[in-house]
């Protein structure tokens, strides 16, 4: 399964660089144009590549499971931002090495007397710069996830679209029909993209319904709804896997969240998500009710112990909420009789704020499991582990002979918490390629 | 690692995007 996923990563890795690459290459296999000046050839090419990488960010944010499945959809939506940072820089060159070349370019930055074709060039820039700006800053900006991921896929739908007529309509580098074909191309896959993921996917959605079934409160300001699949047919997923809930609204509002699935695989006809209470969204998930419709679009993710069938011994690192995909995969184990070692070293802020904590116990007994909690700010009578989770309590735990690679290790948490545990346990001995994380921060 | 792979993979593009560019810039207009 491991080489599947690798050959298709690779597969699609290329097919992606080709794609982006095209536009230039067309160009380059085209004719020899004397008396061009070169700045101008590069603005366009650059101009040319970065409108390529944002009409396939489509692709990207599709969510295509063939797609997303031998990367992780963490990798995706990463890549996602870091290629559209890259491509923001490509575009912003486009107009700048044309002032450079030529002042007289400036003027068309007059949005009143400039003629359509700069007007379009110069608002898909103006939209690209609100759409990187806004994503990079959104926190900073304090703009809600739910509002900004609308208005995000809202202008960035304009901004290709504007880009695109902007080529169509200077039509200096679009003379040979080749050429018009290509960019026609990336039209049609534009517009099907939007398509797929505005109409089509959506009304697959509303047609596979759940049902809120209960509610329940869980220790550290964490709710857990479960949900009971209507269609019969359930939903088959890794544990560790997570899915987008729509509530209170049709999968066309876009008004979706990513969530852990915190249930066993082995119940997919019931799935439970236990989310904390951080943000507007998240705080009103403990007002759903017992019938209430949801819908649930998933499985997504590569974050499983199922990927790793040989593993012979397992470590799991939840932080705080990030146990969710954690107690899918414990919970599964522990409901197909796994016998194999496991240590769980579960960081905390408080005791009474662990999540979970009477169910671990529980499954404590149900696994060849060993327990440890590493609590931040313990009070005075705590005899365990306190601080933070570093290269002294790993190695406290993980037995030497474990490293460098007889364990495969999952690890979720805070950003800050697994970028310093990610470094404490190669510190320790233990090989890069044995670590698997989920990195998520859309509350 | 996977974020490495992630940014390595933003690079390769970047680079070989601007050495293109570049190439057809200063390979289709004659001017070198």
């Amino acid at each position: 399964m491991k080489t599947k996923q690798l050959v298709y990563g690779i597969i699609w890795s290329f097919l992606y660089i080709f794609l982006i690459l095209t536009p230039i290459l067309i160009l380059l296999a085209g004719p020899k144009y004397s008396g061009r000046p070169p700045l101008l050839d590069l603005s366009v090419s650059l101009g040319f590549t970065g409108l390529a990488i944002m009409a396939l960010q489509f692709v990207n944010s599709a969510r295509l499971k063939f797609f997303n499945q031998p990367f992780g959809t963490d990798f995706v939506y990463h890549f996602h931002r870091q290629i559209g940072i890259a491509a923001f820089f490509m575009v912003a060159a486009h107009p700048l090495l044309l002032f450079i070349l030529d002042t007289r370019y400036l003027r068309l930055l007059n949005i009143f007397t400039a003629p359509w074709r700069a007007k379009f060039g110069l608002l898909a820039v103006l939209l690209l710069i609100a759409v990187v700006w806004t994503a990079e800053y959104r926190g900073k900006l304090k703009i809600p996830y739910g509002f900004w991921k609308i208005w995000h896929g809202i202008l960035a739908t304009l901004m290709v679209g504007l880009a695109l007529t902007h080529i169509f309509t200077t039509g200096d580098y679009t003379d040979l029909p080749w050429k018009r074909i290509l960019w026609i191309g990336y039209t049609i896959l534009f517009l099907a993209m939007l398509a797929y993921t505005r109409v089509i996917y959506p009304l697959k959605l509303l047609r596979s319904p759940y049902q809120v079934e209960e509610v329940r409160k869980e220790r550290g300001e964490v709710w857990t709804a479960a949900m009971k699949a209507l269609n019969g047919k359930g939903l088959r997923f890794l544990p560790g896997q997570f899915a987008w809930l729509t509530a209170w609204k049709t999968p066309f509002s876009d008004s979706e969240h990513p969530f852990s699935i915190a249930s066993s695989a082995e119940s997919p006809q019931r799935i439970e998500m236990s989310i904390k209470s951080l943000g507007a969204y998240t705080a009103k998930i403990q007002t759903l009710k017992a019938g209430d419709k949801v819908y649930v679009d998933g499985p997504y993710g590569s974050f499983s112990s199922e990927r790793y069938p040989d593993a012979k011994n397992l470590v799991f690192i939840p932080g705080g909420i990030g146990v969710t995909p954690i107690m899918s995969m414990l919970r599964t184990l522990a409901e197909r009789g796994d016998r194999r070692p496991i240590k769980v070293l579960y960081a905390n802020q408080t005791w009474e704020s662990v999540t979970f904590r009477e169910e671990l116990e529980d499954l404590r007994k149900r696994l060849n499991m060993e327990l440890v909690y590493v609590i931040e700010r313990p009070e005075q009578n705590w005899k365990g582990d306190a601080g933070f989770i570093n290269t002294g309590i790993i190695k406290k735990y993980i037995p030497a002979d474990w490293m460098p690679d007889k364990a495969e290790v999952f690890l979720c948490g805070p950003a800050p918490m697994m970028n310093a545990v990610e470094k404490a346990l190669i510190a320790a001995g233990l090989a890069e390629k044995c670590i698997h994380t989920e990195r998520f921060s859309l509350a | 690692m996977r974020q490495r792979i992630s940014k390595l993979l933003v690079y390769a593009i970047v680079f070989s995007a601007i050495a293109l560019a570049l190439a057809f810039a200063y390979l289709k207009t004659g001017s070198i």
